[in-house]
């Protein structure tokens, strides 16, 4: 084990060498803020976990309701080239107001559509969350790259179009 | 082909390459494009943009399991992921403009790579004497993890904080121009410059995969290239088999697969190479 490693299991003695984080958390436990618990245990691992492998299964079990409305409304007849074309027509939904539309009159593509990304606004979702994370545990500079990454993610929602 | 058929043909082989990606710690994006492109004649914007949507699928069921089990270092993951997202929509805006060629030829030489790097023998011991940079340090990057096959908690350190980005950077490109989790560009940056642990690498990059691919997948979904007919059964296909996949993973000595897997990628890359410089077999 190297000195460094050796200094590091000693952390919540010597706060010097520990970050703020750290010491919030040996405080909390301290002191036994019930708030601060509630918080740590909503924005644990566990929670953003747990977020993930459900938000997943429900999104791509609209992707799947979409899908097996389309057979059922269409048959099973048809020709795939002509089935990949309308969803690739410009008149099908390609933004999120158009999807909103395509949603509500229950076009089953578009409901796959929406499925799918409902799968990356997931992703986005964890970033924002992860910010909060950090802030409760008092960890700004995290807070400040959570927060950047999830301008990244947003901006590209934005400026997709630029790049056909 | 009727689009019945299609439908469970594209989905029973995104199940098997969502198994094979979570056994490899590969998104299976390097199969599903060329099946897609090659097997089923699609073009290859679609087929990037599907393999996108399989790549945070089987990144967001991989990303569950490793988080709950604390392998993956959520700290590091963030902080690289800010070169990687940047990257991503930098690939995504350059697979719209150059063509369709080169896309063909370029594939094939990132998965010739992926041959040669996953053929080389992975060092699996743990990295030792490694001292925290001054950006890890400053950023508190070290972490433990509990390593189930020694049998006790293991502690590391962060280094090469700076070079690790700017590499992150060149994989997220790479993700958002062939639709690829390009984890096999994400690993060896982590493991040999930033010095993690093998199996904290590969957890990580399991994290950030999702997160890279989310970024340019929107750029493909409003230029009309993530076709739902398609995306949906891999999308569907690829969660169930990499569900699946991850529980394999923990105490699995996955060599013969491995070998396997590089003489698919050999085979796969030369057809891609040829379709690029416009050879067709069929």
């Amino acid at each position: 084990m190297s000195p460094d490693a050796d200094s590091r299991s000693l952390a919540v003695e010597q706060p010097f060498y520990t970050g703020r984080e750290r010491v919030r958390k040996a405080q909390a436990q301290a002191q036994g803020g019930t708030l601060k618990k509630l918080g740590e245990a909503l924005l644990s691992e566990a929670f953003v976990g747990n977020l993930l492998r459900y938000g997943v299964f429900a999104s791509v079990a609209v992707c799947a309701i979409g899908a097996i409305m389309f057979f059922v409304d269409y048959g099973l007849g048809g020709n795939v080239q002509s089935i990949i074309q309308y969803s690739a027509n410009p008149a099908f939904p390609q933004s999120i107001a158009a999807l909103e539309h395509g949603v509500a009159v229950l076009d089953p593509l578009a409901l796959s559509a929406a499925g799918l990304l409902l799968l990356v606004a997931l992703r986005v979702m964890q970033v924002l969350l992860s910010a909060v994370t950090f802030g409760v545990r008092g960890n700004y500079k995290f807070v400040g790259i959570s927060l950047f990454v999830f301008a990244v993610l947003v901006s590209s929602l934005f400026l997709g179009k630029a790049g056909g | 082909m009727t689009p019945l058929v299609f439908f469970v043909v594209v989905l029973l082989f995104s199940v098997a390459a969502g198994i094979l990606g979570a056994i490899l710690g590969l998104g299976g994006g390097v199969i599903l494009v060329p099946f897609l492109a090659l097997v089923m004649g699609l073009d290859i914007h679609y087929a990037i943009g599907a393999s996108l949507v399989s790549v945070i699928a089987t990144s967001s069921g991989a990303a569950a399991v490793y988080v709950r089990s604390k392998i993956s270092n959520l700290k590091v993951g963030l902080f690289l992921s800010m070169a990687t997202t940047v990257g991503a929509i930098s690939g995504a805006y350059l697979a719209g403009i150059i063509p369709d060629r080169v896309l063909f030829i370029i594939f094939g030489v990132v998965l010739a790579y992926s041959a040669l790097a996953m053929f080389r023998k992975r060092k699996t011991e743990l990295p030792v004497g490694v001292t925290s940079d001054r950006v890890s340090k400053a950023l508190e990057l070290s972490d433990s993890y509990h390593d189930p096959a020694l049998g006790r908690d293991v502690e590391y350190n962060v280094t090469g904080a700076l070079p690790g980005l700017g590499l992150m950077y060149v994989a997220g490109a790479a993700s958002g121009l062939l639709g690829i989790g390009s984890g096999i560009l994400k690993v060896p940056a982590m493991d040999l410059v930033m010095r993690l642990p093998m199996k904290v690498s590969s957890a990580t990059s399991n994290f950030m995969i999702g997160i890279t691919a989310a970024a340019s997948a929107a750029v493909y979904f409003l230029r009309g290239d993530i076709n739902p007919f398609i995306a949906a059964p891999v999308a569907i296909g690829v969660l169930g088999g990499a569900m699946a996949g991850t529980h394999f993973l923990h105490n699995f000595t996955s060599s013969g697969i491995r070998t396997f897997f590089v003489v698919i990628l050999v085979l796969v890359s030369l057809q891609m190479l040829l379709k690029g410089v416009g050879v067709a077999f069929y």
